[in-house]
């Protein structure tokens, strides 16, 4: 939970996600548009980016997005 | 280029005169400020306030605290004065006097408004015609841009009437409270006036040296006019709010209303400047509306194909540039609800839970509407597109995201009711619904709108390409994925809401926003290079769209002007009995506030009036174009109003 | 409805007859007779249409003050015309349309507008002086709340601060820091406990060693908790909570003012409100009304009692407060100097607040003080600008921006003169000079 609950964890998924993205896109494009390669890839991007920016918009605010989980 | 040709010249020396009546105000007001603060207002207040400031008492220097500012100044003006429900201070006509001045007020906004919001559109749309290579595509931009100042010049004399008009009904209906606002604003009164001589001595230079300035260097000096021109236009207008500003959260006045001598206290109140944002993103898209209209009107009336062609074309472009600006217009309210708020949570209570609430839900369903017609029109647009068939079946499941979003957004959270009512609800909130009403779930639900309409925008743009680039899959899918996860994250937040203490809720509409403003522009930048040497699968056929499209076009337009109305009425009688917010009562018999209908038929009167006396405009305009040659010469400038009387 | 049709015709009638002349004109002037019937039936459909315009104009006009909500009717009677005309007059009929269009969203939004549930916002409540003792509890602490924070439900907000002045130095929520003075969370039920302290000494104010033992000779202590709170306001420094008092006099005496007494001068009225709040802002029963005045009357003398009524000319900052002709014990009165200063020689000036104004002696020494900032040589100038400008240079232990820094304004020249005669012949531990 504590894990999941850190944005160093979601700036990870981030990180891990574009550099993927990087990779496959410099060995293959034929890999890139592979439906479940690029799903992976987006997802990864998606969920991190926007966890990171309700993470960090709360945190902003002085507030605590993962209230409901630290609880 | 080559030398110094006379046309060179004479550019030169019009943008000279163009920046040179930009600092005139500045310049004569000079002397003015500097010598005009200890004298007491001359001519301005009526007998009673004239009276108070001669005694010799207030001649001494005295000291009082600011209301708002809270630091101590010198006691200029007199305080304000105290009125009694009597033809001295309230002279009338068998009539409502506040209902006479709330047309007058509210017709020379909408013109106003117009008239300031075009020339900014001149400037953006004459730009875009500089830069764009299609030399085909600039000439069209330009001939557009040119229109669009031709019939903001007919509007513009018009303001300048109605603005005299306006000035009058202030001066004798309500003469005692238009004498103590024009004592306190009496330096930014002439300002203002001397901006609007230079306004309409630009927008002359602007309009007439069209022709002679077409070509290169020339063209970029007079593009610079028109950003001067917009410079005095928007100065103008923040002027014109400081005023509803001090009326609604005064300034620079001690408790009793005496000017303390510091004007810019006066004029930066507490609530100008979200004001100031929200007014001038509101005219953007108000000019949007109109001139979308007027398209649509010369699409209904135009005979030939090429004519509905230009005109379908003018219709989407003025509805694209209305509808830029619309989506930033909620959060502006945003903000400006939360200094509203700030300043005094009273008045923000009788705004979203008091006496005006019900006001707000009509609010709330009419930018509904606009978002509706917008999303609409984009979806008839693709009429207009070979290939765009693709996405058409995709429409019905958006009007259903849009509906839903919709229905929560406007459901209400508590709302003034009779006993009787609160009895069978039991309770201020409805049991079921009352939980929809909740800010973050409406947040929710006007954000899913914004996406959506965002979604339809991307899908227009799309509609007749098909992306050629190599990673076109991938991102299809992440489009896909981004947006997906965004309705995902903007209801999540929405339900995630009600399981978190209320002080943490609040922040929640800023990821919201967040996302929404993610995908606007994330998404549309992504499409953007995706496009880029796209396969075209059939041309644009300008003129092809169905007929209803245009009528979304009227719908955005009246539903706008409407808007702004009531928008404009909650603003101003969140005052209730004060005509200067705590400063000044109004004891005129006409100190209530007025039922929601009332208001509502109020509104519709001047949204129509204003509409009737504009379509005239419009049709004056289509009888001048018949003689092709003499267009240019409908507006005589020996017609030149003269402004600087009538404010 | 007859009266409706009635207000139409007297409308429109002029246009009517127009139309039914052009027709006739039409029939007999038109020679053609397809271009004639063409001609006779467009003007039949304009007069249709001015009919039901001046119909729906009359309902205008009729209801339009009322509280009928049919108006929009009107609207869509309109919208119903246009269209009808679009059809038959091609010219204009983008024209019609896009007018018809109009009047029907207008109409539609306005019937939204009247089916809504109508709320009218009465007439502002008149300005009246309040009247405190006819209020409940809940409109009294809301008072309450307005004289200490400046605003219903501004107790909330930081910083908010009211008439009232207390938030300077007093903390009012839990837990939040106040260092000035006591927080006043729980003061309701503290109040009682304060009067066991064997400090408070209960019913022997004589036995106190504060630097005033009673309110006024012969108040004796409080009984009660409102009482305590009471004796509180009207006498800050009869018991000093421990730890609040000015620095150095070992909590014997106050650093807040007479609550009643300018520069704050609540009247009974509001102290009850404030009081009111204190109560039930923590959902506790307040005393009556009724119970707290006796609280302050037991406290506070008939002849201090400062009237609701009265307009405080002083406080509004009107006019001079001494124009200089009166006796001097008379200017130092009335510019309160009395209230702070203690000053040898002049009747009632016994207050704490400000130093002991014996400037004879004190002047020289405060100007050779190296933390002295000032422009002042002499006595006479020292008092000058301690007077016109108190923050120049701040007497320890007492803290700055307390003295109104208004006295230049408010003193004519005379007054200010003799103020500053007097003062600068005051000596420590000599008789004070004749009046």
């Amino acid at each position: 939970m504590e894990i999941v609950t850190s944005p160093n964890f979601w700036t990870a998924m981030l990180v891990l996600g574009v550099v993927l993205l990087v990779g496959v896109s410099f060995k293959t494009k034929a890999l890139l548009n592979n439906v479940y390669v690029a799903v992976t890839i987006s997802l990864l991007i998606a969920v991190a980016y926007f966890h990171l920016v309700d993470h960090y918009l709360m945190d902003m605010q002085g507030l605590d997005y993962w209230y409901l989980f630290r609880k | 280029m080559g030398g110094l040709t006379p046309n060179k010249m004479l550019s030169i020396l019009a943008l000279g005169a163009m920046v040179g009546l930009l600092l005139l105000p500045i310049v004569v007001s000079m002397p003015a400020l500097a010598g005009g603060g200890g004298t007491p207002a001359a001519g301005g207040p009526p007998p009673d306030v004239a009276k108070k400031a001669d005694t010799p008492e207030a001649a001494k220097v005295e000291k009082a605290r600011d209301v708002y500012y809270k630091t101590e100044g010198i006691v200029t003006g007199a305080p304000a004065p105290k009125t009694a429900d009597n033809p001295q201070f309230y002279p009338r006509y068998n009539f409502e006097s506040r209902v006479l001045l709330w047309i007058a007020n509210q017709q020379h906004l909408y013109y106003g408004s117009f008239v300031l919001a075009v020339p900014i559109f001149c400037m953006i749309i004459e730009f875009m015609g500089i830069v764009s290579k299609d030399k085909a595509m600039a000439k069209k931009y330009d001939q557009l841009a040119y229109d669009f100042i031709k019939i903001s010049l007919t509007a513009y004399s018009l303001t300048a009437i109605l603005g005299g008009i306006l000035i009058f009904t202030f001066l004798t209906l309500y003469p005692a409270f238009f004498g103590y606002l024009s004592s306190i604003f009496r330096p930014v009164m002439h300002i203002y006036a001397l901006l609007f001589v230079a306004e309409s001595g630009t927008i002359y230079i602007y309009y007439y040296g069209w022709d002679r300035m077409k070509e290169g260097l020339l063209k970029w000096i007079h593009v610079s006019m028109s950003v001067v021109l917009n410079v005095i236009g928007t100065t103008l207008m923040f002027l014109a709010n400081s005023w509803i500003g001090f009326m609604m959260s005064p300034a620079g006045v001690d408790e009793q209303g005496r000017f303390l001598g510091n004007i810019w206290h006066s004029i930066h109140t507490a609530l100008w400047n979200p004001l100031n944002v929200h007014r001038l993103l509101g005219n953007m898209a108000f000019g949007g509306g109109v001139v979308a209209a007027y398209a649509a009107y010369r699409f209904l009336a135009s005979k030939t194909d090429e004519e509905r062609a230009h005109y379908d074309w003018m219709g989407y472009i003025a509805m694209a540039i209305g509808v830029a600006f619309l989506i930033p217009l909620p959060f502006a309210g945003y903000w400006l609800m939360r200094e509203v708020y700030a300043y005094r949570q009273q008045m923000g209570i009788t705004l979203m839970g008091g006496l005006l609430a019900w006001l707000f839900i009509i609010q709330a369903t009419m930018i509904g509407i606009l978002f509706l017609s917008s999303n609409y029109y984009l979806w008839q647009a693709m009429g207009r597109m070979r290939g765009a068939e693709k996405y058409q079946r995709y429409i019905k499941y958006m009007v259903f995201v849009l509906v839903c979003g919709f229905l929560i957004f406007i459901t209400p959270h508590t709302i003034v009711m009779t006993p009787a009512e609160l009895k069978a609800m039991g309770g201020q909130q409805h049991p079921v619904l009352g939980n929809y009403g909740v800010m973050s779930a409406k947040n929710g639900g006007i954000n899913v709108i914004i996406t959506t309409t965002v979604l339809s925008f991307i899908w227009y743009q799309r509609g007749n390409k098909v992306p050629m680039v190599s990673w076109a899959k991938f991102g299809n899918i992440f489009m896909g994925c981004f947006f997906a996860l965004a309705y995902v994250n903007i209801i999540w937040l929405a339900i995630y809401g009600y399981y978190i203490p209320a002080n943490v809720r609040v922040g929640l509409s800023v990821p919201q926003v967040a996302t929404t403003l993610s995908c606007l522009f994330f998404m549309t930048a992504l499409n953007l290079v995706m496009l880029k040497g796209a396969k075209q699968s059939g041309a644009i056929e300008w003129g092809k769209i169905s007929v209803r499209s245009q009528y979304a076009l009227i719908m955005l337009a009246t539903a706008f002007t409407w808007m702004m109305g009531l928008m404009g009425y909650i603003r101003s009688s969140v005052r209730l009995f004060w005509h200067v917010n705590e400063i000044m009562r109004d004891n005129s018999p006409w100190a209530y506030t007025h039922t929601t209908g009332f208001a509502a038929n109020m509104i519709s009167f001047n949204v129509l009036f204003f509409w009737l006396t504009i379509l005239f405009v419009f049709f004056l305009a289509t009888l001048g174009v018949k003689k092709a040659p003499a267009e240019a010469k409908v507006s005589v400038p020996g017609r030149v109003p003269e402004p600087a009387t009538g404010h | 409805m007859a009266e409706l049709f009635a207000a139409a015709f007297g409308l429109g009638w002029p246009v009517l007859v127009l139309l039914v002349g052009l027709m006739i004109y039409f029939q007999v002037t038109i020679p053609d007779r397809a271009t004639r019937r063409r001609a006779v039936f467009k003007t039949f459909i304009g007069m249709l249409a001015a009919v039901m315009a001046f119909i729906a104009i009359a309902n205008y006009k009729l209801n339009f003050f009322g509280n009928s909500r049919l108006l929009p009717v009107s609207l869509a009677m309109v919208t119903a015309l246009s269209f009808m005309m679009a059809m038959y007059f091609y010219n204009v009929s983008a024209l019609f349309k896009i007018g018809g269009t109009m009047f029907f969203v207008a109409a539609a939004l306005s019937g939204y507008g009247n089916w809504l549930p109508q709320v009218e916002g009465g007439f502002p409540p008149p300005e009246v002086k309040l009247d405190f003792g006819g209020m409940t509890a809940q409109q009294l602490a809301d008072e309450g709340e307005k004289i200490i924070f400046g605003g219903i439900g501004q107790s909330k907000v930081q910083g908010a601060i009211g008439k009232g002045q207390c938030p300077l130095c007093h903390g009012f929520n839990e837990g939040f820091l106040s260092e000035r003075a006591p927080n006043l969370f729980g003061i309701p039920e503290r109040a009682k406990k304060q009067l066991e302290d064997p400090r408070y000494h209960k019913g022997k104010p004589g036995d106190r060693d504060t630097a005033q033992k009673e309110a006024f000779a012969g108040s004796g202590t409080a009984e009660g908790g409102q009482e305590y709170i009471a004796e509180s306001h009207a006498c800050p420094s009869c018991y000093v909570v421990s730890g609040f008092g000015v620095k150095g006099t070992n909590d014997k005496e106050s650093p807040m003012p007479t609550i009643h007494k300018p520069p704050i001068s609540l009247s009974l009225g509001e102290l009850a409100a404030v009081d009111t709040w204190l109560y039930v802002r923590e959902g506790k029963e307040p005393p009556s009304y009724e119970e707290i005045i006796k609280a302050y009357e037991k406290f506070i003398p008939e002849a201090d009692r400062p009237k609701q009524t009265e307009d405080q000319p002083a406080a509004g900052g009107g006019g001079l407060l001494a124009t200089g002709e009166e006796p001097v014990a008379q200017i130092f009165a009335k510019a309160q100097c009395v209230v702070c200063h203690t000053i040898p020689g002049i009747p009632g000036a016994m207050g704490t607040v400000g130093p002991k104004l014996v400037e004879k002696t004190n002047a020289p020494n405060r100007i050779k003080d190296p933390a002295y900032k000032g422009g002042a040589k002499t006595v006479r100038e020292y008092i000058t600008e301690s007077v016109i400008s108190p923050g120049t240079y701040v007497v320890k232990p007492f803290p700055d921006g307390v003295m109104p820094k208004v006295f230049g304004q408010k003193l004519s020249a005379g007054a200010l003169n003799k103020i500053v005669d007097y003062l600068s012949q005051v000596e420590e531990g000599k008789e004070p000079p004749k009046i």
